[in-house]
């Protein structure tokens, strides 16, 4: 029983992880990028051909693929998504499920099939009484809550943090006041993709990796943002956490094929009662 | 590849898929739902009808239930499945706006999939069933079923299209537009926008189901594999190719993309490229997708009228032909309304 606490603690923070930057893009934008979960399949897959290709130590390669899919997340914010914002939100659903089979077919079309994983090093596992967790384990853990007290620091303490939070407030009236909106949404693409590919890396650093990760991971990622209220960033944590759990210890109770679908009806059923999520906002109405 | 087997596939598979266009249409284009989980509603009628037609169980069968029942019968059970189950994932979803309907009718669809997926006794769990008859199978020699397939499932997307344009052009069709482009002004009113927005829902799900029976006539196997979220992203692009909004659109999608998929899967008829060709094709079917969201939101269906309206007015000798037709699909302006500020 604690075990699957620890591991719902696990799988928690890797989805506070993976969830960070997609809720950064949902609370600037106002949209689901669905594509989200692509660019951590891309990063994890990026790590693995440099450091099993290219021979390239793992941090290295780690920090290429971040990179990479950081610019690219830009580029795509910046060429597809940026154009279309005005359709409002529906349409940059719909949007995003064009990118999603774009980047999907080109990896797919790209990676050679087969079962991959990384080249790591066997790191010990840890027992802390009938507890066992590993070492990897431990660096995701550690991974996450540096990125939510990172992504904190950035929003609240500096002035471009400041900027990208009055442009998620309102736009308009933030260009107006003289905000530099292109410099301050450059930052959020960059951080956000950066975060999916830093997701990417640590799901590359306990599972095997296929072209298909990133459909089963999208599916959590936006139980954690409807359960959070989309667009709230700091609820993210408390969601991720409920969900990691509720997942992990279901399989205490019922067949473990429906760890997945436990996670949704716990979302369904917060909605039923709280339209907007745990933390959502009031709606504005324009 | 030849060129009748081609078209045969395309009637086929493109008619089940304009049938789920035409509902997505009816939901999206006319009320303005943005449905993520429409699998869930062509798969629930899909082992509705299987089960419903499948014989009883043989020994080494791990499902329970199996009727044998007439095939009019499951096809009826079918839609009403797709229905009921719209019913109950209706009352807690259609109280939500924009993108958190379009979450919570996805994520339904997942539970759906994976009590599919584990519910053994049931839906026969991962296997699913196999080999199941086909309707009036016995009338025909076996290498001419396809084209009667092919020929019945034309008819019911006819049938189909009629009701369906019947119903959009009637007052209903306006209210339900009404209460897409304004809902405030259709309440104030006096319409009933909850009930009109379960209406839609329920009957798009009706012909959903509809269209999952059908499928199974195509496959003759019905497995969880089957009924992916692509099946759902598929009848998105569909639509959105054809044109939101519009249900000839709906239809003319359904064979573009259906026909461009046959084609390109016709053509890699070597195997090392065969084995490369389904990313291909998802790859292109993304950027056509994107480019013609972005540049010509209306769809085929806004090329149409375009075309139609050069036609007259070149028939009239006016010379304004060139000049834009306002009557281009309106593409959801209003649906964002009520979303995320």
């Amino acid at each position: 029983m604690l075990q699957y606490a620890v591991f719902g603690v696990i799988d928690g923070a890797f989805l506070l992880l993976a969830t960070l930057g997609f809720a950064l893009v949902s609370r600037v934008h106002q949209f689901l990028n669905i594509a989200h979960a692509e660019l951590m399949s891309i990063s994890a897959l990026l790590t693995w051909w440099f450091s099993g290709g290219l021979h390239l130590p793992i941090w290295l390669a780690a920090l290429i693929a971040i990179i990479v899919v950081a610019v690219l997340g830009l580029g795509i914010g910046r060429v597809v998504y940026e154009p279309m914002l005005v359709r409002g939100p529906a349409i940059m659903l719909i949007v995003s499920v064009g990118v999603v089979y774009l980047i999907h077919g080109v990896t797919e079309g790209i990676v050679p099939p087969g079962i991959k994983s990384l080249p790591l090093p066997d790191l010990p596992t840890i027992y802390l009484g009938s507890v066992r967790v590993t070492v990897y384990q431990l660096i995701i853990v550690v991974i996450a809550v540096l990125s939510f007290v990172g992504l904190h620091l950035f929003l609240s303490r500096t002035r471009v943090g400041t900027a990208v939070r009055a442009v998620s407030a309102n736009r308009e009236l933030a260009r107006v006041r003289g905000v530099d909106v292109e410099r301050a949404t450059r930052y959020v693409w960059l951080i956000a993709s950066g975060l999916a590919g830093l997701a990417g890396v640590a799901l590359a650093l306990v599972s095997t990796l296929t072209t298909d990760l990133a459909f089963e991971q999208i599916l959590l990622i936006l139980s954690v943002s409807i359960l959070a209220g989309l667009g709230s960033i700091y609820g993210v944590a408390l969601s991720a956490m409920i969900i990691g759990l509720t997942m992990d210890l279901s399989t205490v109770l019922v067949p473990s094929g429906y760890r997945t679908a436990v996670a949704f009806v716990v979302i369904i059923a917060v909605l039923v009662f709280r339209p907007r999520g745990l933390f959502g906002r009031k709606v504005r109405l324009v | 590849m030849n060129l009748m087997q081609l078209l045969i596939t395309v009637v086929t598979l493109g008619g089940v898929y304009s049938l789920l266009s035409l509902a997505l249409n009816l939901q999206l284009g006319y009320t303005g739902l943005i449905n993520f989980g429409i699998v869930a509603y062509f798969a629930a009628g899909a082992y509705t009808y299987v089960i419903l037609v499948q014989p009883a169980p043989g020994e080494f069968d791990s499902y329970v239930f199996g009727f044998g029942l007439p095939v009019w019968v499951g096809l009826i059970g079918a839609g009403l499945a797709g229905s009921v189950f719209a019913l109950i994932t209706g009352w807690p979803c259609l109280r939500l706006r924009g993108e958190y309907l379009a979450l919570t009718t996805f994520a339904f669809a997942e539970v759906l999939g994976s009590v599919i997926t584990n519910a053994d006794a049931i839906t026969n769990g991962t296997l699913g069933f196999t080999n199941l008859p086909q309707p009036l199978e016995n009338l025909v020699a076996p290498q001419d079923y396809s084209k009667l397939l092919a020929a019945m499932i034309a008819l019911i997307v006819i049938i189909v299209y009629l009701v369906i344009r019947r119903i959009t052009a009637s007052p209903y069709g306006t209210v339900l537009k009404a209460v897409r482009d304004d809902e405030l002004a259709a309440s104030l009113a006096g319409k009933r926008i909850q009930r009109l927005r379960l209406q839609s829902f329920v009957a798009g799900a009706f012909i959903s189901g509809i269209a999952g029976a059908i499928y199974t006539w195509y496959t003759t196997v019905a497995s969880p594999g089957l009924f992916s979220a692509d099946i759902t992203f598929t009848v998105f692009i569909i639509l959105t190719l054809g044109g939101i909004g519009s249900n000839l659109g709906a239809l003319i999608g359904a064979f573009i993309l259906i026909g461009f998929q046959e084609v390109v899967r016709g053509l890699a008829t070597n195997p090392v490229v065969a084995e490369r060709v389904g990313s291909v094709v998802v790859a292109l079917e993304g950027l056509m997708f994107l480019l013609v969201l972005r540049f010509f939101p209306g769809g085929a269906a806004e090329a149409l009228t375009r075309l139609r309206f050069r036609l007259t007015a070149k028939r009239r000798g006016r010379s304004d032909a060139g000049q834009n037709p306002d009557s281009g699909t309106p593409v959801l302006a209003a649906s964002g309304d009520g979303s995320v500020g």
